[in-house]
């Protein structure tokens, strides 16, 4: 298995955001994000801070839009975040912002605050190189506001 | 909360046809992922491998199945 981060990156920047397309989808696909959605709608509570790793071109930021307070959306491929920042220029409440959550941050990150509810849907999680993922899970902690949310349980 | 959904391991043949659709070649594919010429990795979970990983004192880990290929983690974080 031969696969980089940069290799990643020009996929994401060229190829990568197609399964976002209605007509690339599958119907498994489809259901599958459908009920992402439908269990965010359904499980945030309204008007908090989210944030969401791999923003891509915003179909969790869409579905969330009348419903979080704040979103950030980050994503690690500079083209993306261009598409992305162009998308929501309008909106005062959504920031998108380039970072990588499988690096080490500096400082300046933290400037982001912490989160009542951090997301990292449609297996990007999946997508990350194993060696990432520990720095990458320690990296989405470290955003997370202790509590402040009510548990729940599904079966 | 922390809220992750990934691809299950019966993920395999949606990921595929998917990826067909998209336009893109499955060079390599195993139990855990499925690597593409174009440069995707995509791994595959269970719940056990979730839970070792995102499984930490003082969180509150969730996993269920929406669908038949995705797994959704739920992890609250209880205290600093």
């Amino acid at each position: 298995m031969k696969v980089s981060k940069e290799k990643l990156r020009h996929f994401y920047s060229t190829v990568g955001q197609r399964t976002q397309h209605k007509s690339y989808k599958t119907s498994e696909v489809e259901k599958y994000h459908i009920l992402e959605e439908t269990f965010l709608r359904s499980f945030l509570k309204p008007g908090k801070r989210v944030l969401e790793i791999g923003v891509g071109l915003g179909r969790i930021v869409d579905a969330l839009l009348d419903w979080a307070g704040e979103i950030v959306g980050i994503d690690y491929v500079p083209e993306v975040v261009e598409a992305a920042k162009n998308k929501y220029s309008k909106f005062e409440s959504i920031r998108i912002v380039e970072l990588d959550i499988c690096k080490d941050f500096n400082d300046n990150v933290r400037d982001l605050g912490k989160f009542d509810y951090v997301l990292c849907m449609f297996n990007t999680f999946g997508t990350f190189l194993k060696e990432e993922r520990s720095v990458a899970i320690d990296n989405m902690y470290s955003f997370l506001k202790r509590g402040g949310v009510d548990s729940f349980s599904l079966q | 909360m922390l809220i992750v959904s990934v691809y299950s391991k019966k993920a395999l043949p949606y990921q595929k046809l998917l990826y067909e659709r998209a336009g893109w070649t499955v060079i390599e594919s195993t139990d855990e992922y499925v690597v593409t010429k174009e440069g995707l990795i995509s791994y595959r979970f269970d719940r056990e491998e979730l839970k070792d990983l995102f499984g930490r004192e003082g969180y509150e880990v969730f996993i269920f199945s929406p669908t038949k290929i995705s797994l959704i983690l739920t992890s609250k974080k209880l205290s600093e």
